[in-house]
């Protein structure tokens, strides 16, 4: 027998062969011995099989078995959690020193800038045509030289 | 009050309880887990042939369930969609070992074609007479003996009632290859269900 044929038997068995197939292996089924014998070989196994699966139970008790999965919903709920704490309190500190440096920097030029400060020397050093004034501040430690 | 203490788990239906794990009840969904794990892992066993991975299939299958409860909208039983996601999982890993092993002498002679027609059709039933438990038992006997790739499609037809265009697009493959690995499984399993029966007897 053709391995096409022995296909169109099971399907036929299986309610999955085309309707314009049906009369003519249902024929082959009636006529042929040796189809006939696969046929039912097919169709006492597929019976057999369907109404005993077999059946298995798991050896863990209840209760170590929830736990593991527990713990393993546990540990995905973590890794798909958002982004560590530390980067996000990171981002806070950024959000507050960002602004405040430049405060302090504003105030730190004017208070500069102001000849009448106690230790506050301004002179010019540059040639003409370019200006330059120095400040140096003893006080603070520091000397910013502006050039015009 | 917590909920839990007002709520009757093991006398709830699975829908009820599966409403309830939605918002959170883990409780809701342990009973759940429980009333449904030997069928699961079961579906694994006989799908792998391994205990520790149909173990470990079944406990991430329930993980995946919890993370896509929301998903389940009652189109099927809870127990159709827990089994689904199992043997997905389990195809998922066949697939995987089949990148890593060669495939077996008996899939490539089948491959090749003709070899179910060279299998001697038998008459008799070979599990006639016997005890349920004991069909049982020689039919998970011969399913053992069966490749990974024969026994996945017996599985999802006989035991999860797929049809062959569903089978074929859930493993990837035509369908004139479910059928062939149908066909084949078959004689192979009564070719392997009488030879069971004769060492018996002998």
């Amino acid at each position: 027998m053709k391995m096409e044929t022995c296909l169109e038997l099971q399907a036929h068995l299986d309610g999955e062969l085309p309707p314009g197939r049906r009369d003519a292996i249902q024929a082959l089924c009636a006529q042929d011995a040796e189809a006939q014998a696969l046929y039912q070989s097919l169709k006492t196994l597929r019976e057999t099989v369907r109404d005993h699966e077999p059946e298995h139970r798991l050896s863990e008790s209840r209760e170590f078995y929830w736990s593991q999965i527990q713990r393993r919903i546990a540990s995905a709920e973590a890794q798909a959690a958002p982004a560590p704490r530390t980067l996000s309190a990171w981002s806070q500190l950024f959000r507050w020193l960002v602004p405040l440096g430049g405060l302090a920097a504003v105030a730190l030029i004017f208070t500069l800038k102001d000849p009448a400060r106690p230790g506050n020397v301004a002179f010019n050093t540059a040639p003409n045509p370019a200006t330059s004034v120095e400040y140096r501040s003893d006080a603070d430690g520091v000397t910013v030289h502006w050039i015009n | 009050m917590p909920v839990s203490l007002k709520r009757d788990y093991p006398e709830t239906a699975d829908d009820v309880l599966v409403g309830w794990a939605q918002s959170g009840d883990t409780e809701a969904f342990e009973q759940l887990v429980f009333r449904h794990r030997d069928k699961i892992y079961a579906r694994a066993l006989m799908m792998m042939r391994n205990e520790e991975e149909a173990v470990d299939l079944s406990q991430e299958a329930w993980v995946k369930a919890w993370q896509r409860l929301h998903q389940f909208h009652g189109e099927s039983s809870f127990a159709t969609w827990m089994t689904r996601i199992v043997i997905n999982l389990c195809l998922d890993q066949i697939r995987r070992q089949k990148k890593t092993r060669a495939e077996s002498i008996e899939q490539l002679e089948e491959d090749a074609g003709g070899v179910e027609r060279q299998m001697p059709v038998e008459y008799t039933n070979p599990t006639e007479g016997l005890e349920k438990t004991e069909v049982r038992r020689r039919i998970d006997e011969a399913m053992s003996k069966l490749t990974a790739a024969h026994r996945t499609v017996l599985v999802l037809h006989e035991f999860e009632g797929l049809q062959y265009k569903e089978i074929a697009d859930k493993i990837g493959i035509s369908i004139g290859t479910v059928m062939s690995r149908l066909f084949y499984a078959r004689r192979r399993l009564a070719t392997l269900l009488h030879g069971l029966r004769r060492e018996r007897i002998e």
